[in-house]
């Protein structure tokens, strides 16, 4: 016990460091940008004293370090700062869209699950006939290989011409109408989905074809062992363990990977609020933005390590993370 | 209602973290409902390109921004259908003197926070704009403003140093909107966070690049109007997005700036088209100021003037829509159309004698400015110029060309307003105060569009805009291009709606009181 | 000579078209069969017919040209990001796997860093940061697949570094660079070249997903994504402006994880 303690605490660390890394490299990044926020806003009539009075509004006239421990030690407790674009706090700003995102993620996510782990399973176990599991191996890599904006603007483009029961161009909140919330998130969820199911299908179908040939399920087969119980009590439990650290990785992934599917579907999410925070140097926004869908991420990896370690003990007893 | 949510502050706890969530979520679904009522009676849904980014009307830059303030502002006059003054605020006026103009104000305008405006509101606003410190960069537009006063609550006079013959048409634009200047002084209004005006609607929500919802004014002074009782602006960047909107009917009306968006609306059904041209100029700056742009040498920028061609332009780039312009709109009754002066052989002969011409042009992502700067592109290939497109974001565009000045060419467009002596100033630094930093003054030109600007309507004037395009057109600096229309689309099948032909303020919805559900 | 991936004829069709999608760009850019991708000559928008094989885009150019020359393009340029990735990340992470200790923490931890970024949203950074075109696309597909490559060839130095012969290379006093190149370095040679394919594909997507937001290949150039970018809102009226790069674009990413599968499958053939 001690030891997996141990291993969560030295991985609980380097995620520290990881972020605050990524906190330094996005701070850095978004001020290196030519262009700043008063010359975007100030645009065609931007004059040195109007240019200065806007920079002492917002503070973006001190040296960057002081602007950036300034702003670190107010993100550690939750204060992001005010959106220079619309003045109000950057944390309310998200607090209204992350839902919106992560209601896409999940449902991509459930969507890839409940396709890809079947099919994988499936695809893993089935040799013969040798067209079908090529033909699921050659699905599988297909999902992975078309970008999701070539599925949205197709299927954007079907659903302007036969709605199918589906709406476009009005998100409407979970909390007001489920109905029509699910109908304009659907088919969105459903372009971020194929590459989801790429990679659950590709994984689970890795994982059947291991255990397949593991020892202990030879025996069970030799056994005499139905083939769904032989399913059931082995294969599904052992291939868990990979497809959920890449479903994880994935719904991680999303957090900033939805952002053109939501500015090609006009989605009120957080990944196309930073993207159009970029091009217009809001800087609290973007710096938020990318701080938040690390910490996200880094949280998945952290608890996909952290399971996977309290399951196979070998690998808390290695060196370094 | 508040926008956006619960208030900042610093240092949160968790809990209170999450109360703020809740709080939004809740504040959401409140919006939510509101979103929803639009699909009921009662509230027009437009689906817009672009968010508004300024909100103080008297410094907002873009026609983005005035889109919305016309519907919560308005202005002492008004645009009627051909660029024509039209009585707004103001219910007549007259001019004694060619610089002395007496508004008589209508009755009952009042704002939609209940208090009646009156002739200082008028007087408050107009100084405003006119401050020589912190005013408003419209001020040059408004000639020489001696003073302004009242005599009595219904009347405002506006004394000029000298004659200004735009001044009517200036007035029109939202960028002096008449706000209340009472609660401003009294600090409980602030413009550049809130919009407080006499329009038919006042703005009830906003959530930044999704929507605005706005609700009618309880105290507009047309009474029986605005026929909607709400208005639910949503921000749709995406043309084809916002096209399936229409068709899918999340949208009822909707205006585009895609060259063929025509097209593209042409085959679905319900939805009833109108092109609305503009005195909006495409044009194309070659830079002569900075030292790293070939641009200097005036032979040079004559030799990529004399090799675009502005017919295909208008063809081809901008599908056929607009027309070939000078400086002084072609939209306008004075305007110019200039002369077909393509001249590749020439224009080849120009670069030989220079020893070369190579070029980068900084360009936007705006589709239509993409597709004019690869006409132009091919366009100088045949005089033997290479030119190179820098397609940037916006940050970078401003950066490059507005403040730095640091680009060699760029294409992008100037709004015209609506008097065709207006936009020109822009050409000479002197008179704009800002362009300065990619255009070289000319002294004759700026003598001359002083004087048109003195000049009243009339042959005289006509004569001297002649010149001033001749002049700007030889100088090459920015050269005009093609006029930019706006194609605006609404399902007619749900709602009545009126589309001006000509718009000068990009006061695309400047009807929208009188739209109303079928 | 033995065929490649023999008893693997998904990667062998893979690799099939990817020599296909190769020969023709290549073919297009040099000798201009296709005809040009930036003369403005056609009517706009016009169907696929005789004079142009897959249609005219809105400025009446050739789709067919403009393809060629995007495939071109868009291998081209991820390729070239992943070489440099792959040169970078590999010489970083064999470092790191070998030596451990704290160079190895900072090696990593910059790798974590990096690879947390959301990947469109550092690759418009850095579209924006520089000057744009073919060389900051490259850079933006670098600095995404750096990460993934360093941590990916230190994984693999850590167990090769446990074998024998590397710790009798050790006790021998033999040189560090030597060490690493003649035995750790062709070890993990094969990993580091599976690793370069499935680079190669996510490149390909980050790269056409910024030409599609408008911001990374410059006209008249063209990418997959970037023609999927113009064409896009076309969809009703010249459905062929999306339908062609999209299929195209879809199966370069298909044939490039193909080949990675099959070349995955001759270095660690325990797997199917």
């Amino acid at each position: 016990m001690t030891a997996l303690l141990r291993f969560a605490a030295r991985r609980l660390a380097s995620a520290a460091l990881t972020l605050l890394l990524v906190s330094v490299l996005i701070f850095a990044a978004i001020h290196w940008l030519p262009g700043s926020y008063a010359d975007v806003f100030l645009g065609a009539l931007s004059t040195p004293q109007a240019k200065a009075q806007l920079e002492e509004k917002f503070g973006l006239n001190r040296p960057l370090p002081v602007q950036y421990v300034k702003w670190i030690s107010a993100a550690a407790h939750g204060d992001f700062g005010i959106s220079l674009s619309t003045q109000q706090p950057v944390a309310a700003e998200f607090a209204v869209r992350l839902p919106v995102t992560a209601q896409l993620a999940v449902m991509a996510a459930a969507i890839a699950l409940t396709v890809g782990v079947p099919l994988g399973i499936v695809g893993g176990l089935v040799t013969r006939p040798r067209v079908l599991h090529g033909f699921l191996r050659l699905f599988g890599s297909f999902a992975m290989s078309v970008p999701d904006f070539v599925i949205g603007s197709l299927l954007l483009y079907l659903i302007s011409r036969h709605s199918l029961g589906f709406r476009l161009g009005a998100w409407i909140p979970l909390s007001a109408d489920l109905a029509g919330n699910l109908r304009t998130a659907i088919v969105p969820a459903g372009a971020l989905a194929a590459l989801g199911i790429g990679f659950i299908m590709t994984a689970a179908r890795h994982a059947a074809i291991s255990i397949r040939g593991a020892p202990w399920v030879v025996a069970a087969t030799a056994r005499g062992q139905s083939t769904s119980m032989i399913i059931r009590q082995h294969i599904v439990k052992n291939a868990a363990i990979p497809v959920v650290t890449v479903a994880a990785i994935y719904l991680g992934y999303m957090l900033g990977g939805t952002a053109i599917i939501e500015s090609l579907f006009t989605i009120p999410g957080i990944g196309r609020f930073v993207l159009q925070a970029v091009s217009i140097r809001d800087y609290p926004v973007v710096q938020a933005g990318v701080l938040i869908a690390a910490t996200v991420f880094i949280a998945l990896n952290l608890a996909a390590d952290i399971v996977y370690a309290a399951l196979d003990p070998r690998i808390r007893s290695k060196a370094s993370p | 209602m508040s926008k956006s949510g619960p208030g900042a502050s610093v240092g949160w706890t968790r809990r209170r973290a999450l109360q703020t969530t809740a709080a939004a979520i809740a504040s959401s679904s409140l919006v939510g409902r509101l979103a929803l009522a639009a699909d009921a009676h009662g509230t027009l849904v437009w689906g817009k390109s672009l968010e508004t980014t300024m909100i103080d009307p008297h410094m907002a830059l873009v026609g983005s921004s005035w889109q919305l303030q016309y519907l919560v502002y308005e202005t002492l006059t008004s645009m009627g259908e051909n660029f024509d003054v039209q009585p707004g605020i103001a219910e007549s006026w007259e001019t004694p003197t060619p610089t002395t103009y007496i508004f008589h104000l209508r009755d009952g305008v009042t704002f939609s926070n209940g208090r009646p405006m009156t002739a200082d509101d008028v007087v408050g606003s107009i100084k405003r704009i006119v401050a020589p410190k912190g005013g408003s960069w419209w001020a040059s537009q408004m000639g020489s403003v001696k003073s302004v006063t009242s005599s009595d609550p219904k009347t405002v006079t506006i004394e000029l140093n000298e004659p200004f013959t735009p001044l009517l048409a200036s007035l029109a634009a939202s960028m002096t909107a008449i706000i209340p200047m009472k609660e401003l002084t009294a600090g409980t209004f602030d413009p550049s966070k809130d919009m407080l005006g006499t329009g038919p609607f006042m703005v009830t929500a906003h959530q930044q690049n999704d929507f605005w919802t706005l609700a009618k004014n309880p105290h507009y002074w047309r009474a029986g109007y605005p026929k909607f009782d709400q208005v639910s602006v949503r921000i749709i960047p995406d043309d084809s997005a916002r096209l399936a909107a229409l068709q899918n009917g999340s949208v009822d009306i909707a205006n585009f700036e895609n060259p063929d968006a025509p097209l593209l609306l042409k085959d679905i059904p319900n939805v009833s088209t109108a092109i609305q041209q503009t005195g909006d100029l495409y044009t194309l700056a070659l830079n002569p100021v900075w030292q790293e742009s070939p641009f200097r040498d005036a032979r040079l920028r004559e030799a990529v003037f004399l090799s675009i061609d502005r017919q295909q332009i208008r063809d081809v780039a901008l599908s056929g829509q607009g027309s070939v312009s000078g400086v002084a709109a072609a939209v306008f009754k004075d305007g110019c159309v200039p002369p077909p002066g393509r001249h590749v052989k020439k224009a080849s002969e120009l670069v030989k004698a220079a020893g070369g011409l190579s070029f980068k042009m900084i360009v936007q992502t705006s589709q239509a400015i993409q597709r004019i700067a690869q006409v132009i592109q091919a366009n100088v290939a045949e005089a033997g110029i290479n030119a190179e497109l820098n397609i940037v974001d916006e940050g970078v565009f401003v950066n490059a060309v507005f403040v730095t000045g640091k680009f060699q060419a760029s294409p992008f467009f100037w709004s015209a307003y609506a008097d065709p002596g207006m936009v020109p100033a822009w050409w000479e630094p002197s008179v704009s105060g800002f362009t300065g930093g990619y255009v070289v003054s000319q002294p004759e030109l700026s003598t001359l569009i002083r004087d048109e600007r003195k000049t009243p309507n009339g042959p005289e004037r006509a004569a001297m805009l002649k010149k001033i395009c001749t002049m700007v057109d030889s100088g090459a600096q920015m050269i005009p291009l093609v006029t930019k229309p706006v194609t605006v689309a609404y399902r007619s099948d749900r709602i009545k709606a009126a589309i001006q032909p000509n718009e000068g303020y990009n006061a695309t919805l400047r009807h929208v009181a009188e739209f109303a559900r079928i | 000579m033995r065929p490649p991936f023999r008893g693997d004829p998904l990667s062998q069709i893979g690799a099939a078209l990817l020599v296909v999608l190769i020969v023709t760009s290549l073919v297009g850019s040099t000798a201009h069969v296709f005809g040009s991708p930036t003369a403005l000559g056609g009517a706009p928008l016009s169907a696929p017919a005789a004079g142009h094989p897959l249609g005219t885009d809105q400025l009446g150019r050739s789709v067919l040209a403009r393809t060629v020359a995007g495939i071109d393009q868009t291998i081209v340029l991820a390729t070239a990001a992943v070489v440099i990735a792959a040169a970078i990340g590999s010489l970083l992470g064999m470092l790191a796997g070998y030596l451990k200790g704290i160079g190895d923490d900072i090696v990593s931890r910059c790798a974590d860093a990096l690879f947390s970024f959301p990947a469109i949203v550092l690759a418009i950074m850095i579209s924006a940061m520089f000057r744009p075109g073919s060389a900051t696309a490259i850079a933006a597909v670098v600095i995404v697949t750096l990460p993934v490559m360093v941590r990916v060839v230190r994984a693999a130095t850590l167990m090769v570094a446990e074998q024998d012969f590397v710790i009798q290379a050790r006790i021998a006093e033999a040189g560090l660079g030597r060490i690493l190149a003649m035995h750790i370095f062709p070890n993990v040679a094969g990993t580091i070249i599976v690793q370069m394919a499935y680079s190669i594909s996510f490149g390909m997507i980050i790269e056409s997903g910024v030409s599609f937001l408008g911001l990374g290949v410059q006209p008249p150039g063209a990418s997959l994504g970037s023609l999927l970018y113009e064409g896009r809102v076309y969809l009703s009226v010249a459905p062929w402006l999306v339908f062609v790069p999209g299929v195209v674009l879809a199966l370069t990413i298909l044939s490039v994880n193909l080949v990675g599968d099959g070349l995955r499958q001759v270095i660690d053939p325990l797997l199917e």
